[in-house]
């Protein structure tokens, strides 16, 4: 329904609806993000919309880790400088983004794009946990670290995924748990702080 | 009920969900108010006060303040975490089967102490691993009884007569079984219970909610997936809408086998 006292007009509220879809956008957010776009200059609103053009367009996902890329494989996959026997799951394309920037990793990713969400409905067979048992039977892995979120969701995706390839023969690790830097101690709760506790090294 | 501008109370955190940037909204089951909404700010970021106390399962005293749309969750100190329950897959399955159940009978800002209670005790019980095959079926005829839909199995839910020994016939819109006379008209809510599964119903129900009670025996395996069938479909029919998380514990339980 178009509001004409805030100077709605078709298309304005077209582009509030548009944004109000996005994740975290309400419909106040979305009505200020219209009116700046609204006032900002012409030549920078079409570089954004054609960025999400370009993007839908050419963005795929990666057929062997599904992260996301250009070009298929992504540019991971075919690095002859990775360490192809090291396979690093994680949920998420933003969490290989995250673990690259650290410059810690030189392995291999796959992404399950989610975790097993059992109240959202969300099983194994909707992650991509068939395709990652597929690459383990083809591809030389030695190593599989199952980087999933330290949360109880990420947890059971683990432990299943764990089940499932225990007796491949491939060495099965998982990131340390602890206290981040900058927390405090007295925050942290008993899971978090027995696990760092367990996790102590030699300083 | 009225609650001052802040609160506190003892709570299971059910479920969360992501808002914002660095925020989540908890589900909350709490042993005074019932279930309650609130937004945990931060609480996604790596040194967030709440650390990890607001993961679900865990057994929290809260305090939170009233909110223009939600309250907010000020503090949270774990009471329990129960570790050993979050350390087993199946476990685990069946844990977030018992919240996703409080979360759909609950009310919000109706409290309910003995559904608090029932799932206090059974997540102790899953946490120390003395797990009988009936503390599912037990937890389920429970949380209908104290929700107002105990079904009835002693007898004819409509004409209260005695019944004659099975098989029977559960009918759920009439929220019990029915005998021969009346189970006259077919339904596509009406489901059949054998004699076998029909005793551990009964057996079930004359525990009076002891939840941690072992039966003492065994019973046969036939006869306890249909009394998780039965259940199940009468949960659905109450609820009005399927239980998702069953679709992962019923997977996570045929791997057993």
């Amino acid at each position: 329904m178009v509001n004409e006292s805030y100077g709605g007009t078709p298309q304005v509220q077209r582009l509030v609806d548009e944004l109000g879809r996005l994740p975290g956008i309400g419909p106040k957010s979305a009505q200020r993000l219209t009116y700046y776009l609204i006032r900002m200059p012409a030549e920078q609103a079409e570089n954004l919309s054609s960025a999400i053009v370009s993007v839908k367009r050419n963005i795929t996902f990666c057929s062997r880790c599904f992260h996301i890329t250009e070009m298929d494989p992504c540019g991971i996959c075919i690095d002859n400088n990775r360490a192809t026997g090291t396979l690093c799951v994680v949920e998420q394309p933003l969490d290989v983004v995250a673990l690259e920037k650290t410059s810690s990793f030189d392995g291999i990713y796959h992404v399950l794009h989610g975790s097993i969400s059992p109240m959202n409905g969300i099983g194994p067979e909707d992650l991509k946990i068939k395709a990652l048992l597929e690459r383990l039977k083809l591809e030389e892995i030695e190593e599989v670290i199952l980087a999933t979120n330290p949360n109880l969701e990420g947890e059971a995706t683990a432990m299943y995924i764990h089940r499932l390839i225990e007796g491949l023969g491939v060495r099965i690790t998982r990131p340390a748990r602890g206290l981040p830097v900058g927390g405090d101690i007295e925050y942290a709760d008993e899971a978090t702080l027995g696990r760092a506790l367990e996790g102590r090294q030699q300083f | 009920m009225t609650r001052s501008r802040s609160y506190q109370t003892t709570a299971a955190v059910l479920r969360y969900r992501p808002i914002g940037e660095a925020d989540r909204i908890v589900t909350l089951y709490t042993s005074t108010f019932g279930r309650i909404t609130a937004v945990a700010k931060g609480l996604r970021r790596p040194g967030s006060r709440f650390g990890g106390t607001l993961e679900p399962l865990n057994l929290v005293h809260i305090s939170l303040s009233r909110g223009r749309s939600l309250d907010n969750v000020n503090e949270c100190v774990a009471i329990n975490s129960f570790v050993d329950l979050k350390s087993d897959l199946g476990r685990i399955a069946q844990g977030i089967y018992l919240a996703e159940l409080i979360d759909t009978f609950g009310d919000d800002w109706a409290p309910n102490h003995r559904l608090f209670n029932l799932l206090e005790k059974t997540l102790r019980i899953l946490n120390d691993g003395n797990i009988s095959d009936v503390l599912i079926p037990t937890f389920e005829l429970c949380l209908l009884q104290y929700c107002g839909f105990r079904p009835e199995f002693g007898q004819c839910v409509e004409c209260r007569k005695e019944l004659e020994p099975g098989p029977y016939t559960f009918n759920a819109d009439s929220g019990g079984v029915l005998c021969g006379s009346c189970d006259t008209i077919l339904s596509s809510s009406s489901f059949h219970l054998s004699m076998d599964a029909m005793k551990i119903l009964r057996w079930i129900q004359n525990q009076h909610g002891d939840i941690a009670r072992p039966p003492g025996v065994l019973f046969p395996k036939e006869a306890l997936f249909e009394v998780t069938t039965v259940l199940r479909k009468y949960l659905k029919f109450v609820a009005e809408r399927d239980l998702r998380s069953t679709r992962f514990l019923d997977h996570i339980e045929s791997d057993k086998k």
